[in-house]
């Protein structure tokens, strides 16, 4: 369990990462998303991470960074790429925050060949799945998000369909109401929809309910 | 004869054991432990103290309260830390409302009194809710690994089980009502003021559980509760 985040500026991302440090200072992970050309910087390091060091080409020429703080899970208590967030697959990025509980379960029914120990791992396998059995990017996501039993807030970038998604299934997630998510509550942001799909638009940088998952979460929460 | 030991806190969850136990299982004893570790509050023990009444052969409340003055950095046991809110700490690593390997401390003291009573069973509140607020001592890899500890053990096999570890809130909530738990007489709440907070993860889950069980919880809140919101009916 660790820490989500992201916003369609550099300056406010570079806040939001120092502040979700708190949430895990195992490993950090950065996608960058530019919509036109769909270009990418990824970055996954153990630790934490200067963001002044990245390459000066990063800041200001993507129109969405997206962070990960990571906190050992008790399966990854060494640090290692394959092991950590965003995982990967196909057509997929994605990071999450939380736990899957079932996660041998869904492993074992849907995917026998996946192995990796952090549960989250298996999210974009299964996005990939259900993308290449003919459902949209959206429809992939709420399949798999409608059968975990666990926590999860997390982003998912598709590369096929070039869009971004955010899920809330339990763990927090805040946003502005515009183009700013965090898992901590920042000043002026409010907790996301529970078990809700929600899509960052690139076109008007903005955040917009899909859909509702068909899950319950475990927590009666009243802000 | 058949012997087993129940740690009961006086919360919603040891509580639903305490009734399931007694209702659907077969023990012709069943011995009671309640642990004053220098918590925040008392009240959950008082409850303890009411629930066991006519259902245990025999009940202890066993003082460890060297806890508090060990584990500093739980809000439980620290009362300069303030609890934490369920808005504020789902999906956090470990949160500071978790007491340093308190399940493991309490089940070892329920085994040793186990054997010592020879007693084959040890029952333990964790449910599905803990691994998801953080608790990895109320996971399922910690009960089968407490077990293969166990197991170590060449004379007195002594089993731990946990019945409610796979099932959630609202099914716990079930299990209560079909077991006709008193839920007047539990308390969930980690912070222990006069009415629950309603906000802590404890209430969290606990309101979610009556919520979707379309159940009026009989606790008094701090918060207001809109229950004709939900559909929520008094428990009969």
């Amino acid at each position: 369990m660790c820490g989500i985040f992201g916003s369609n500026n550099f300056s406010k991302y570079t806040s939001l990462y120092e502040i979700n440090k708190q949430r895990g200072t195992f490993a950090f992970g950065c996608l960058a998303v530019r919509e036109d050309d769909q270009d990418m910087y990824i970055v996954k390091r153990p630790g934490n991470i200067d963001l002044e060091h990245l390459p000066s080409h990063v800041e200001n020429n993507y129109d969405v960074y997206l962070g990960h703080t990571q906190a050992p899970t008790s399966n990854a208590r060494e640090y290692d790429v394959q092991t950590s967030h965003p995982f990967e697959y196909k057509e997929w990025l994605v990071a999450h925050n939380g736990i899957i509980n079932n996660y041998e379960k869904i492993v074992k029914q849907h995917v026998p060949k996946h192995k990796n120990p952090v549960d989250s791992s298996v999210l974009p396998v299964l996005f990939d799945k259900y993308q290449k059995s003919g459902m949209a990017a959206y429809e992939s996501i709420m399949e798999t998000m409608n059968q975990l039993k666990g926590l999860a807030a997390i982003w998912a970038y598709n590369k096929l369909e070039n869009k971004l998604f955010l899920c809330r299934m339990g763990s927090t997630l805040h946003y502005d109401g515009e183009n700013t998510f965090s898992s901590l509550k920042l000043p002026g942001t409010e907790l996301m929809d529970d078990n809700t799909l929600y899509e960052f638009n690139f076109k008007n940088s903005k955040i917009t309910e899909i859909d509702k998952l068909s899950t319950q979460s475990e927590f009666f929460i009243i802000e | 004869m058949k012997k087993c030991v129940i740690p009961i806190s006086g919360g919603l969850d040891s509580t639903v054991i305490l009734n399931h136990v007694h209702k659907n299982y077969d023990f012709d004893e069943i011995h009671a432990l309640s642990f004053d570790y220098g918590q925040r509050h008392k009240k959950e023990i008082n409850c303890a103290v009411d629930q066991v009444f006519g259902k245990v052969k025999s009940f202890k409340t066993v003082k460890i309260d060297f806890i508090s003055q060990l584990f500093s950095t739980s809000s439980i046991t620290n009362p300069d830390i303030d609890v934490a809110e369920t808005k504020d700490v789902l999906g956090d690593p470990q949160t500071v409302n978790y007491v340093p390997n308190r399940n493991t401390i309490f089940l070892s003291i329920c085994t040793g009194y186990a054997e010592s009573l020879g007693a084959d069973t040890v029952f333990h509140g964790s449910a599905l809710v803990d691994s998801e607020a953080g608790y990895w001592d109320g996971s399922k890899e910690f009960l089968t690994s407490i077990n293969k500890h166990n197991s170590l053990n060449r004379r007195d096999k002594i089993k731990i089980e946990a019945p409610l570890i796979e099932l959630s809130k609202k099914e716990i909530v079930k299990l209560g009502i079909d077991c006709g738990v008193d839920f007047t007489k539990t308390w969930t709440c980690y912070k222990g003021q006069d009415k629950a907070c309603g906000t802590c993860p404890a209430c969290s889950s606990r309101l979610q559980g009556f919520i979707l069980n379309k159940k009026i919880d009989p606790l008094e809140y701090s918060i207001n509760i809109d229950w004709n919101k939900f559909d929520c009916e008094p428990i009969i």
